[in-house]
């Protein structure tokens, strides 16, 4: 008869010790449980735990555990979620992540283009000048009057005015008189346009008439 | 007695913790090995025998306390 004495601190028992409840539910390798085997042959202590253990399986056989591991299960879920998200806030979604990448460096263009736009506008020269779709030019000052005779043609009055350098500027006032502005107002321009045939009378409007 | 031992056992698993209650409902009540268990709680397969061992080892304290409570 050969007999072992083993510690119940030692690595052979605390091993036996730890696979002791898959022992009991039968779901060990065929290696650990001829291991377990022979060290039951020799250990009251663990016989007496696996004895034990049998007797909470067969308890629990009747106990609806389904609902308690479900229960357990979802509040495991919710502490590993919630220690992830605790012990790192990234971003779970890889869009997200790629976009935080991305985030400085658009904040940078955007703030480079704002700047850019409001250095624009306070450069940028403006033309205060307040004006309405009525507003006409500065009228052409007339420096001198001419009647036509009543029998002039159109083109004799043209041909008057591109002899004298002359245009018309107004008119025709209630006695048919035109304003004309000379190029111009001397004794020889008032003479020439005199001195066409279709003119009646000219008149210098500084100087009087002349006729 | 099979009773008792029930109820005390359901009466019980409640005062441990998730993680405890959890493996050991899986090993005695389902029969599943540890590596598997260690793949659903998604932890390593020694911290599944120890939370067994561990939580094993409260049970009897209980349970222990339970009979002397009852003679």
């Amino acid at each position: 008869v050969t007999a072992r004495i083993l510690s119940l601190d030692s690595d052979e028992h605390r091993t036996a010790q730890e696979l002791l409840p898959w022992f009991v539910n039968g779901t060990l390798s065929a290696a650990e449980a001829a291991s377990m085997e022979n060290h039951l042959a020799h250990c009251s202590r663990c016989q007496g735990d696996a004895l034990e253990q049998a007797r909470l399986r067969a308890a629990g056989a009747d106990i609806e555990a389904r609902g308690d591991v479900d229960r357990d299960w979802a509040m495991l879920r919710s502490r590993i979620e919630a220690s992830r998200h605790s012990a790192a806030p990234v971003l779970a979604n890889s869009k997200l992540r790629w976009w935080k990448g991305w985030l400085p460096f658009a904040v940078a263009v955007q703030t480079a283009v704002l700047l850019a736009l409001t250095l624009m506008l306070v450069t940028t020269p403006h033309d205060e000048r307040y004006r309405t779709l009525g507003t006409t030019p500065a009228a052409i000052e007339p420096n001198a009057v001419v009647v036509f005779r009543s029998d002039a043609t159109n083109q004799q009055m043209r041909d008057a005015l591109h002899a004298a350098g002359a245009r018309i500027v107004g008119g025709p006032t209630v006695a048919d008189a035109y304003l004309l502005r000379l190029t111009t107002v001397s004794p020889g321009a008032l003479a020439q346009l005199r001195a066409q045939p279709s003119v009646l009378s000219v008149e210098a409007l500084q100087g009087g008439a002349t006729r | 007695m099979a009773d008792q031992m029930r109820s005390a056992v359901s009466r019980m698993l409640d005062v441990l913790s998730a993680e405890q209650r959890c493996v050991l409902v899986l090993t005695y009540f389902h029969d599943l090995p540890y590596a598997e268990i260690a793949r659903i709680v998604d932890c390593p397969v020694d911290t599944v025998k120890t939370r067994v061992f561990h939580g094993r080892r409260r049970l009897r304290a209980m349970l222990g306390d339970d009979a002397q409570g009852r003679s």
